[in-house]
């Protein structure tokens, strides 16, 4: 998993699996590097192979943070399997999906 | 038959989530190898690894506190795969419609995940170890299934498509059958086209012929007079039809067969147990189940409708059939209309002849040779643009004086038959009226006279100019029915060209004109021209069509008169100036007379 920041902004990226295995890490992880001034968290899931409920769950936990802050969250560039798992569970709703 | 072992997979792996992804991952790539592709692979994997999660989180612990192992078993199915997750919990019960929880929650998404992504899923508790079930259904066996009914359904298709054109290779047999037949048949008629003498008896034995191939009973074939819109029988197959002529435009016969099918140039075909025929229509004397009618056109001519019957017949008639009767019908109006021509031919020959003949009589009514007299010649000339014409000339010279002459021109309105007998009854009277050889007015009056009646009955007239000249007194008398002026010159030239035309209507237009009659003094050397308005009507293609004229006329008049020629010189110039305004086209008749002074 890689890190890249900004003033405004932080972009994770290199994450293959968000499951139950790595979904705890992943969060206390990207928590600990959002500072007050990021106002977008960017999540690269254009390597992830599978998202469970977990990994959700993660996932609604960054959007709460950021959300706490007036920022945001985007995940960008979902492979087709992680993009069916957020529109079946609607999160696609909560979440902005970019492509680029 | 022994059933075809299906393949499994089985793998067992430790309780904690890091230990399951490896086996997790090689279930994946079993269900690649059964097919499923890598969405279908995604879902399988969220699904299980899901499954798994749960057995993790909720399992036992033995008394030693160690865990049981998780399984996962793998079924496949010929039209699905299942796969089966054992765990060692205290299970719960399956949801049957799990809902989703609030956006905000971050678990409780798992079995809803499940059921989304699987065709079938379920929850089997025992008493050791619980099952879950997740099914989906093979893609590619429901492909294949769909394939294969697509293929049956093909097989369906085109076996209905054999049969038709089965049917339509009987058909096809039939009608090349019913073809050669006719073809045979036409060709054998063909023969005595040379020889045909008789076209009625020619019309029978043909459509004998066609009802024989047709398997029909009866016919009759009815020729049309498109003037009057009626029909006449023209042949039958029994001399019992008594088919009187028929108008097809009268209000009794509009809904009979016949005058339907030439009224709508279409055919008919009447099962007449489904549709009875009008009481009164001609074609009851069939008595048949099946009639069709078919109307013979020829370019856009109608020539006449072709009625077939059939009583026996269960089926009505074919295509090949239909199209025999078409074809020989046809070639019937075609032979008639041959015979019709060449009757037409011969007597058109038959006129021609005649009017050859007319010409022949019609000329030697023309003056053709000229009498000598002392110091005069005298020429005339009819050019005609047809066999027949309705100008004449006549020179008639006194029984006992050498030096009195009647100049006499004339032109019938139209021309043609008509026009040339007019002409010639113009030219008896004239002949027998020598008692008025001095008074051309007189003479013309007693023309009018005889004349007005017939004339006037038919709506033609005549325009005519007679002139008595003295030539001894030097001396002549004009009188003019509408013609053209009289012109005079003299080899003088001090002396104009002079045109005389005095007053009187056309001949046949009132009962009783007066004509007035001019005295006029023959100078010396005198040249008169009498003519008709086919020669000033002579139009120059030299100057964009325009006539020739009678200031042109006068003019070639003037400028010939000092020539020292006779009058056939004059004729020879006059000819030869119509030539070149005319060419070898004449749209009217060219006469004229000239009388010459010599010297």
């Amino acid at each position: 998993m890689e890190f890249e920041s900004t003033s405004d902004s932080i972009v994770i990226k290199g994450i293959k699996e968000l499951t139950a295995a790595n979904a705890g890490s992943v969060k206390e992880d990207v928590r600990s590097r959002i500072r007050p001034e990021h106002e977008v968290l960017v999540i690269d899931m254009s390597d992830v192979r599978i998202l469970d409920s977990s990994g959700l769950g993660t996932l609604i936990s960054l959007h709460k943070v950021m959300c706490q802050q007036n920022g945001l969250v985007r995940i960008k560039n979902p492979t087709p399997i992680v993009e069916q798992v957020l529109e079946l569970t609607r999160l696609h709703r909560l979440l902005e999906i970019t492509r680029q | 038959m022994r059933p075809e072992a299906l393949p499994s997979f089985f793998v067992q792996f430790g309780c904690n989530v890091d230990a399951s992804r490896t086996p997790i991952r090689r279930v994946i790539g079993f269900l690649e190898n059964c097919g499923f592709d890598l969405n279908e692979c995604g879902a399988w994997e969220v699904a299980i690894q899901e499954g798994v999660n749960n057995a993790i989180l909720h399992c036992e612990q033995d008394k030693q506190g160690n865990t049981h192992p998780i399984a996962i078993e793998v079924v496949v199915r010929p039209d699905y795969v299942e796969v089966l997750v054992h765990d060692h919990t205290q299970g719960f019960s399956w949801p049957i419609s799990p809902t989703l929880p609030s956006e905000s929650s971050e678990e409780g998404r798992g079995i809803y995940m499940i059921q989304q992504l699987m065709d079938g899923s379920d929850y089997l508790r025992g008493t050791h170890s619980n099952r879950l079930l997740l099914r989906k259904n093979r893609k590619l066996i429901q492909e294949l299934n769909i394939e294969e009914k697509k293929w049956q359904d093909r097989v369906k298709v085109l076996e209905s498509k054999l049969d038709e054109t089965d049917k339509a290779l009987d058909s096809m047999q039939e009608e090349l059958f019913s073809c050669y037949e006719s073809l045979s048949a036409i060709f054998q008629f063909g023969t005595e086209l040379g020889k045909l003498d008789d076209i009625n008896n020619f019309a029978d034995r043909l459509l004998h012929q066609l009802i024989t191939i047709m398997g029909a009973d009866c016919f009759i074939f009815r020729t049309c007079d498109e003037k009057r819109k009626v029909i006449h029988t023209y042949s039958r197959s029994s001399n019992s039809f008594k088919t009187p002529p028929m108008n097809w435009e009268d209000e009794e016969s509009q809904c009979f067969l016949e005058s339907l099918s030439i009224v709508s140039r279409k055919d008919i075909l009447r099962d007449t147990e489904v549709e009875s025929l009008d009481g009164r229509d001609p074609l009851n004397v069939f008595k048949a189940k099946y009639i069709q009618v078919h109307p013979i056109i020829i370019g856009e001519e109608l020539i006449g409708v072709l009625s077939v019957g059939a009583s026996e017949s269960e089926e009505p008639f074919t295509s090949a059939q239909t199209n025999v009767m078409h074809t020989f019908a046809d070639f019937l109006a075609l032979q008639l209309i041959n015979v019709s021509r060449q009757e037409e031919r011969i007597e058109y020959g038959k006129i021609s002849k005649e009017l050859e003949i007319a010409q022949d009589i019609q000329n030697s009514l023309l003056p053709s040779q000229w009498l000598e007299m002392e110091g005069f010649t005298l020429a005339g000339e009819c050019i005609t643009s047809r066999n027949v014409s309705g100008d004449f000339f006549d020179v008639i010279h006194h029984e006992f004086d050498d030096n009195k002459v009647l100049l006499v021109i004339a032109d019938v309105m139209g021309k043609g038959v008509p026009a040339s007998i007019f002409a010639a009854i113009f030219r008896s009277l004239v002949r027998s009226s020598t008692e008025l050889f001095e008074n051309p007015a007189e003479l013309m009056e007693k023309l009018n006279r005889s004349m007005f009646q017939d004339l006037s009955g038919v709506d033609m007239f005549i325009t005519a100019q007679i002139a008595f000249c003295d030539l001894g007194k030097r001396v002549m008398r004009v009188s003019n029915a509408g013609h053209c002026p009289l012109l005079l010159s003299s080899r003088d030239e001090t002396l104009p060209v002079r045109a005389h035309s005095p007053d009187g209507l056309p001949l046949g237009v009132v009962k009783k004109p007066d004509f007035e009659e001019l005295e006029i003094e023959i100078p010396k050397g005198c040249r008169i021209l009498m003519y008709t308005d086919g020669i000033v009507e002579t139009t120059t293609r030299m100057v964009g069509n325009e006539l020739l004229g009678q200031k042109r006329l006068v003019r070639w008049f003037q400028d010939a008169r000092h020539i020292d020629q006779k009058a056939s010189g004059f004729q020879a110039s006059l000819k030869d100036l119509l030539r070149a305004y005319s060419g070898d086209q004449l749209k009217d008749d060219q006469t004229f007379i000239l009388l010459v002074e010599n010297g």
